[in-house]
């Protein structure tokens, strides 16, 4: 049997077979299949396909498939805090490489004054990229808010007060503070809050 | 087989994503749901027929990795074929470099028939098979996604990596395959 020159009804027939056709148009293919004996045909070769097809596709299990991408989709969705870790904004950037070169500092001068081996490898401190433009304010004294329960008074120990006496000296609370001055010695540079996130969830 | 992009009740593909985004693991289960038959359908169609379900889970995995890549300019469904399609022949070629048996080459079977099951399986549905089995690979893909999938001819032509008139002329050298292999 030739086939049908309506190409335009033709190509709507699969359409028509899904029920997917506007009303209209649904309309113009049965207009013509009522006197086109070809397209009946073509309609039920369509139809017959796709019934086979789909009794003859393979069973799958969604609701397992559903579970593997649920786990495997958590650490997607995490993966811009990864990248974000990964690939710090410079902002971020340029605050950790002023806090290594302090603490290259710090460790250097602790090894000219006392003699010792600077406990930071000097390599560290030659990777490290240049320090940001904005000079660094002298630190600014905090009203201590000291409580009975602190008794560390060195928690709001400004960057002059740390007398070079090399970065294994420093506590813990040294550290923060110093850590601490940084935020402030740089204050137009842009903190993103996502590095944070990222750096705490790291660590 | 219509276009599973939501009814009334039921939201959007766009939506649902935006949702998993956010954190709503069940809008990942309606996706999977959604589209899991049709995508399966057209691995099936691919010539896997083991591997069905590990082609499907891979294709989901993948896409819902890069949803943030996904820009909408396709249907979620288009997408997922076209990951899925790029899977299947990723492992058509390392099974070629393996040196083991590929059983995905053009006009190769689609998939291997239990006699038993042909025995008492309907006679037209069981021609019809064997007639699209035997179409070209690529005349297989298309007819499929038209017939199965009601997929228009731009969508087919995205997943295939093919035009809209070639799909169109695939879709009809199938038909006229399948007619005169069932001598209709």
């Amino acid at each position: 049997m030739s086939e049908c020159t309506r190409s335009e009804i033709r190509d709507r027939l699969p359409d028509y077979v899904n029920g997917t056709l506007p009303s209209r148009a649904r309309a113009e293919v049965e207009a013509h299949l009522a006197s086109c004996e070809r397209c009946r045909a073509e309609v039920s070769l369509v139809t017959a396909a796709r019934d086979m097809i789909v009794r003859r596709t393979p069973t799958v299990n969604a609701a397992r498939i559903s579970a593997a991408v649920r786990k495997a989709g958590a650490p997607a969705r995490e993966g811009a805090r990864a990248r974000t870790l990964a690939h710090p904004r410079p902002a971020f950037a340029w605050r950790a490489a002023a806090a290594v070169l302090i603490l290259g500092a710090a460790a250097y001068a602790g090894y000219a004054v006392r003699g010792k081996p600077a406990p930071v490898p000097a390599p560290i401190v030659a990777v490290a990229p240049a320090p940001p433009t904005t000079p660094i304010p002298a630190p600014r004294p905090k009203p201590s808010t000291n409580t009975s329960t602190n008794t560390n008074t060195n928690t709001s120990t400004p960057l002059a007060s740390l007398t070079f006496g090399g970065v294994d000296d420093l506590t813990p609370a040294q550290a923060a503070a110093m850590m601490q001055e940084l935020d402030h010695a740089a204050p137009t540079l842009d903190a993103d809050p996502a590095s944070e996130i990222a750096l705490e969830t790291a660590s | 087989m219509t276009q599973p992009q939501g009814t009334p009740d039921e939201p959007a593909d766009r939506a649902l994503i935006e949702r998993w985004q956010a954190g709503d693991e069940r809008a990942a289960t309606l996706l999977v749901e959604r589209h899991t038959p049709s995508l399966a359908r057209f691995v099936a169609s691919l010539g896997v027929s083991d591997e069905v379900e590990d082609v499907v889970q891979e294709a989901f995995i993948k896409a819902f990795a890069s949803l943030e890549g996904f820009r909408g300019e396709s249907s979620l469904r288009t997408w997922l074929c076209t990951i899925a399609r790029n899977l299947v022949r990723d492992r058509v070629r390392s099974l070629k470099f393996e040196g083991k048996q590929v059983e995905l080459e053009e006009d190769h079977a689609v998939t291997e028939h239990d006699p038993l099951d042909d025995a008492v399986a309907d006679e037209m549905e069981s021609k019809m098979a064997s007639a699209v089995e035997r179409l070209t690979k690529m005349q297989r893909e298309v007819f499929t996604l038209r017939v199965a999938e009601g997929m228009s001819y731009k969508e087919i032509a995205a997943v295939v990596g093919s035009t809209e008139g070639a799909a169109r002329v695939h879709y009809h050298n199938a038909i006229k395959a399948i007619k005169e292999l069932l001598n209709v």
